[in-house]
């Protein structure tokens, strides 16, 4: 027997789920643009990250971690495989296993307005 | 015809044979799922019957494109480790792409009964005035890729087939602008030039000598009493076609043929399944191939000394990189290539416009239950991080293998563009396995065709369902419907394809453009159609319309940047002076197809920013339909 509550549980999941993936994606930008920016790219003494003391003026040397530059790593390789690892455990057991409903019949005439 | 393969062509041709049996076959057994039911749900939709493998491959398969397999491949090659940070935004595409919109879409669209995404709008608000709009921006935005897409395909049909160039007779050899010569040749479709750039800064031309029998022409210079030599092909072979100048090369015009007959032969005839089973197949060998490359392409660069240590692989390369050319491992990158705002852009760009993109919306409205997505969703993640992981590995390799010959401007061998082609032969016939360089070749090639034959059904669904049978014919039988529709999807194909034939040169802008264009105009209003009640029509139509336009205009407005820099009098003057006020207006310009960027955000930021705008302000200006969206956002039970 459906369950007369389960759209209204689909929405309430789906928007819950739609935040949840909104923080996420807040904090993958301001973790791979902040940490690039400020390990790899060039700065000039007057930049903001210079005087809150994340940099120095200049380019910086990177090192070479596994082949890749440092700030690759910490900037891009390290989230993206936190990020995945957090996908995957959502994809297991963070989704509710929604009820989706039948298909109302396909529309086929005009609609007015 | 005149079609001469060059040594080891025929092996690259039996793999791709293979694939394109594959493909074809596919296409044939999916035909037989469109009797079933309703013609167009099927044909159109696949009856909302994706499983978790399907949906994941078909979704990241119709989301790698040629843009991934070809412009994203030279985009690494001359710019170096900066692209980590420009395409970085997939780690959350398959959570933005799948999780935003995906199980309310389908919901609504279950609720409607909608097959295609303009169906949703129109569902929804019961309004055909924004189903009309939205399918007439799908075949706006989506027709400008599809050339693109198919001068993609075309290209790397022709690198498999390696045509031998024309029998020609070199004529003369002269220094032109630029510090380039320039040699003219005597070709069986008429008189053709080739450029090759002086080697180094003080080289000077010495003399040519021509081989007839290979083809190819050897081009002396000196330096001092140093002597370089650069072997240069002779002009490709032609065809002469009467609406275009300069005729069309053999190698393309036959690759393009055989690109867009499977392509479209096999979406026409199978539909929805055929596209998304084909898509699982391309899947698979677009992983298979990438990692292959990056394994070879470790293992093909040099090693480096290093302070006394011999450094191999990925690190070898990198290094090699630094030496070359500092810029290339840190940001932003040589010529200023992303500098923070943009960086920020390109973050924004690739995880929302993922969502926003009228092709994954279909995938999202036909999976069968929520276990399917999540399965799908783990999937996803892991193809992604695999694939772009390994494309940067690659091409980071490319360039410490070849410094500059695929420059632009400065390439001996080719421009940006050839790097993932000439890659792919370089590395297996360097491996010893030159037969698996149409393994590695099919890879772009079934990035390109999955994306194709995606946006060639949605062209066809807004034809055929939404203005035909929704508001020109709604009493259209099956019959008549399927009819219409293998004619309207073959039809697309044909005229896409002779647009193809004389393409645009900037395919990455292109498909830039219409990525963004998309996006853009669908992403937010589908988002308040979905979760706030209080959204309208008109703020629908208001944020559709603002958001395509907003991108529109400054792809036009970087146009005439373009057009007019550098003009003092008459129209052109007059019209850089009444917009310098706009900030990014006279800046420096990479092509005269990049957008304006203002104030230094990419265009689709822009555009975002507008559509949000004009739906809320509008939708909150008007008035809704209560009733409607008491059917569509269930309440709360007791």
């Amino acid at each position: 027997m459906p369950d007369p509550q389960a759209p209204r549980k689909l929405f309430d999941h789906a928007r819950r789920e739609a935040w949840v993936v909104t923080i996420v994606w807040a904090i993958a930008l301001v973790w791979a643009v902040g940490v690039c920016y400020v390990m790899g790219y060039e700065h000039t003494a007057e930049s903001l990250v210079v005087s809150l003391g994340l940099a120095e003026a200049g380019r910086r040397e990177p090192g070479i971690v596994l082949g890749f530059p440092d700030w690759v790593v910490w900037g891009i390789l390290v989230p993206w495989v936190t990020i995945s690892l957090f996908t995957v455990w959502f994809g297991m057991w963070g989704i509710a296993d929604d009820e989706l409903q039948e298909d109302a019949a396909e529309q086929g005439g005009r609609h007015g307005h | 015809m005149g079609i001469e393969l060059s040594e080891g062509s025929g092996q690259v041709m039996l793999v791709f044979l293979i694939y394109v049996c594959g493909v074809a076959a596919l296409g044939v057994f999916a035909h037989r799922y469109v009797s079933r039911g309703s013609f167009v749900k099927e044909y159109f939709l696949g009856n909302r019957g994706l499983g978790p493998w399907v949906l994941a491959l078909s979704a990241a398969a119709t989301a790698i494109s040629g843009g991934s397999f070809l412009g994203f491949p030279s985009l690494i090659y001359t710019n170096g480790w900066i692209m980590g940070l420009w395409i970085c935004s997939y780690m959350v595409v398959p959570l933005t792409a799948m999780i935003w919109l995906g199980k309310r879409l389908n919901q609504v669209a279950r609720i409607g009964g909608s097959v295609t995404m303009p169906d949703v709008f129109r569902d929804r608000f019961k309004s055909s005035a924004v189903g009309v709009v939205a399918s007439l921006l799908i075949l706006f935005f989506v027709c400008f890729n599809l050339v693109a897409q198919f001068k993609s395909g075309g290209l790397v049909m022709q690198t498999a087939l390696r045509l031998r160039p024309a029998a020609s007779e070199l004529t003369s050899a002269k220094e032109g602008p630029d510090r380039k010569l320039v040699l003219t040749f005597n070709t069986p479709t008429g008189e053709e030039t080739q450029t090759v750039p002086f080697p180094t800064k003080t080289a000077k031309f010495k003399d040519t000598a021509p081989d007839n029998e290979q083809r190819e022409v050897r081009v002396v210079f000196s330096d001092g009493d140093k002597e370089i030599a650069k072997r240069i092909s002779y002009p490709a072979a032609k065809f002469n076609v009467p609406w275009i100048d300069g005729g069309v090369e053999k190698g393309y015009l036959l690759g393009l043929l055989i690109f867009a007959i499977t392509v479209i032969a096999y979406t026409t005839y199978g539909g929805f399944w055929a596209v998304t089973w084909t898509d699982v197949l391309q899947g698979v060998v677009m992983l298979v191939g990438v990692i292959l490359m990056a394994v070879l392409a470790i293992n093909a660069v040099e090693p480096i000394l290093v302070n006394g240590e011999t450094v191999t692989g990925l690190g070898a390369a990198t290094e090699r990189l630094r030496q070359h050319d500092p810029r290339l491992i840190t940001g932003p990158g040589p010529n200023m290539f992303l500098p923070l705002g943009m960086a920020f852009s390109y973050f924004i760009m690739w995880s929302v416009s993922s969502a926003g993109q009228p092709s994954s919306m279909v995938r999202l409205m036909s999976f069968r239950d929520s276990k399917s997505l999540s399965r799908a969703l783990v999937l996803i993640a892991f193809y992604y991080v695999v694939t772009y992981v390994s494309l940067l590995i690659v091409f980071t390799c490319a360039r410490a293998i070849f410094p500059t010959q695929y420059m632009p401007g400065i390439g001996t061998e080719g421009e940006p563009d050839a790097i993932m082609p000439e890659m792919a032969r370089y590395l297996t016939t360097h491996a010893g396995v030159p037969w698996a360089a149409g393994l590695l070749l099919a890879a772009p090639y079934a990035a390109v065709m999955s994306t194709v034959a995606a946006f060639l059904l949605l062209i066809s669904s807004s034809l055929v369902r939404d203005l035909y049978q929704r508001t020109i014919n709604p009493n259209a039988t099956d019959r008549t419907l399927k009819l219409v529709s293998y004619a309207t999807t073959a039809v697309v194909g044909i005229v896409v394809m002779l647009g193809a034939l004389n393409p645009p040169t900037y395919l990455q802008y292109v498909i830039v453009f219409t990525g963004a264009g998309q996006s853009c105009a669908f992403f937010f209003p589908m988002v308040f159609t979905l979760y706030w009640r209080r959204t309208t029509r008109q703020g629908v139509l208001a944020g559709m319309i603002s958001g395509g336009f907003t991108v529109v205009l400054l792809f036009v407005l970087g146009w005439l940047d373009s057009g007019t820099a550098g003009a003092v009098t008459g129209f052109g003057a007059g019209l850089r002076e009444a917009l310098a006020w706009l900030p990014g207006w006279g800046g420096e310009r990479i092509s005269s197809f990049a957008p304006l960027n203002l104030a230094g955000f990419d265009p689709i930021f822009w555009g975002f920013a507008a559509s949000f705008l004009c739906t809320v302000i509008v939708s909150l200006w008007t008035k809704p339909d209560e009733g409607l969206a008491a059917k569509y956002f269930p309440a709360k039970t007791a």
